[in-house]
């Protein structure tokens, strides 16, 4: 007899959501205006842009959620198409993903910035509570040439990880200390 | 006896550029323009006569080629006409003097035209994709520093992979690396091998230009390690909006540099008796990697 998967830590992601909305205020708040229009180091944006980019990570993951519920009811060819053709549009992807950022900055001000990773996170806080557990096992083929944390494969509950790792990969990148 | 013709600067001009996602094919077109060009040089006296030319900037007269090429001045007289036709030289009067100047566009299409035939100029990959099941990247974290410089030693020992004789202090390394593109590779929980980048220059204008670093440990060579560990790396790099990576590697170590052109890096050139390494001037292989999606 097969025995049931222990059930996914629900608590832990909430956990890494809340404190990841916590550090982008106090980033975002901490930082000076000579701060945010500095450049960040080993990217292309400024510290502002860099900040938005990373709230945008976790606007990302609400479409995502999405799509791995509607990928992994269809057949898996069809999924892994469809990441074979979100790959092939990865230069298209990553110039959206570069001028959005830029663009966003300029109309989100930190106070913004701020309400929003409030809201795209508690947005992301009531999906999860609300997902079956049979949901967060779901899974479909990633694009993995758009970001270095994205998989072949990923679940929900990978799905729901997947910001933070983000969010700390950029963090390491602002040089508003 | 001299030639008594004045040719303008006849244009070597290249074909158009392609963005690298255009090109699948040599066009016809082009590929009869390149004919034409390496045809003119199918024969070794005109090869010398061009090699002459070209390494005289200020030109050169029909009589001190003749005499330099040991031939007489018709038969140069005739060459030159033929390369003056293509455009690989141009031909003025001065004085009683005929002086043949190398065209200064021929210094970048024939290159490229090779380029061109050799396949450096069509599509280059994102990254490798057949990856080991059992690596895995990951960032590198503040307790792998101790392993990171063990395998930054066992490169070193090799003498193929570095200038560098002793491995860096970690507080050197810190300040050199970009923050977020450090990572490491496991397998079975065990680091066996890193890739870092570092600035090329403190200049604002080259903040998106980083040269890479790859090292596996000793034992764990051929195993994929370094194929998993760049394709993260440039993956890292494009997301982050870097638009060009470079390195330079040595030409003994053919599996770097067949590694990173499988990532999309691409051969630039060699660097002669760059640097010393053990009292030996040695030679590095020098490749970059443009992002395909910044600027």
């Amino acid at each position: 007899m097969m025995s049931e998967p222990p059930p996914v830590d629900r608590a832990a992601i909430a956990a890494d959501l809340e404190r990841a909305r916590v550090a982008l205020h106090e980033l975002v708040d901490g930082a000076s205006t000579e701060q945010l229009a500095r450049r960040s180091s080993g990217t292309r944006w400024t510290n502002e842009q860099l900040l938005f980019h990373m709230v945008f990570g976790y606007m990302v993951v609400r479409r995502l959620l999405i799509m791995v519920r509607v990928f992994s009811r269809l057949p898996d060819p069809v999924g892994r198409g469809f990441a074979r053709a979100l790959n092939a549009a990865t230069p298209v992807f990553h110039q959206i993903n570069y001028f959005g950022s830029c663009a966003a900055a300029t109309v989100f001000n930190q106070r913004r910035m701020g309400r929003q990773c409030d809201r795209v996170i508690a947005k992301l806080q009531r999906s999860l509570t609300r997902e079956s557990e049979t949901n967060l096992r779901l899974s479909m083929a990633f694009p993995v040439r758009w970001d270095p944390f994205f998989t072949e494969t990923m679940t929900l509950e990978q799905v729901y990880r997947y910001p933070g790792k983000h969010f700390d990969f950029h963090r390491a990148q602002l040089t508003v200390g | 006896m001299d030639i008594d013709i004045v040719v303008g600067m006849t244009s070597l001009d290249m074909p158009t550029v392609r963005t690298p996602g255009e090109v699948d094919a040599l066009a016809p077109e082009d590929a009869a323009t390149y004919a034409g060009w390496f045809a003119c040089l199918a024969d070794p006296t005109r090869v010398r006569l061009l090699h002459q030319v070209a390494s005289r900037p200020a030109g050169i007269t029909v009589g001190e080629l003749a005499e330099a090429l040991g031939i007489g001045q018709p038969t140069v007289s005739h060459h030159v006409r033929k390369l003056a036709d293509v455009g690989f030289v141009s031909v003025h009067k001065r004085s009683t003097s005929t002086v043949v100047m190398v065209n200064p566009a021929c210094c970048t299409g024939l290159p490229h035209a090779a380029d061109a035939v050799m396949g450096v100029l069509t599509p280059r990959p994102c990254c490798p994709d057949d990856l080991p099941d059992d690596v895995t990247v990951r960032p590198m974290a503040e307790q792998d520093w101790d392993a990171v410089r063990r395998i930054y030693g066992e490169g070193i020992a090799t003498r193929t992979a570095t200038f560098t004789t002793e491995v860096p202090l970690q507080t050197a390394l810190d300040a050199q690396w970009l923050p977020g593109h450090r990572w490491v590779a496991e397998i079975d929980d065990i680091v066996v091998g890193w890739a870092a980048l570092s600035p090329t220059s403190g200049r604002d204008c080259y903040a998106g230009v980083a040269e890479n670093s790859v090292y596996v440990a000793d034992g764990m060579r051929g195993r994929g390690v370094g194929k998993a560990l760049l394709r993260t790396q440039v993956i890292a790099a494009d997301e982050a909006g870097l638009w060009t990576l470079q390195t330079s590697i040595f030409p003994e170590n053919r599996a770097s540099i067949a590694l990173h052109h499988s990532a999309g890096f691409r051969t630039l050139g060699v660097r002669e008796r760059i640097a010393q390494l053990d009292g030996i001037w040695r030679d590095t292989v020098f490749l970059e990697r443009r992002s395909p999606v910044a600027g």
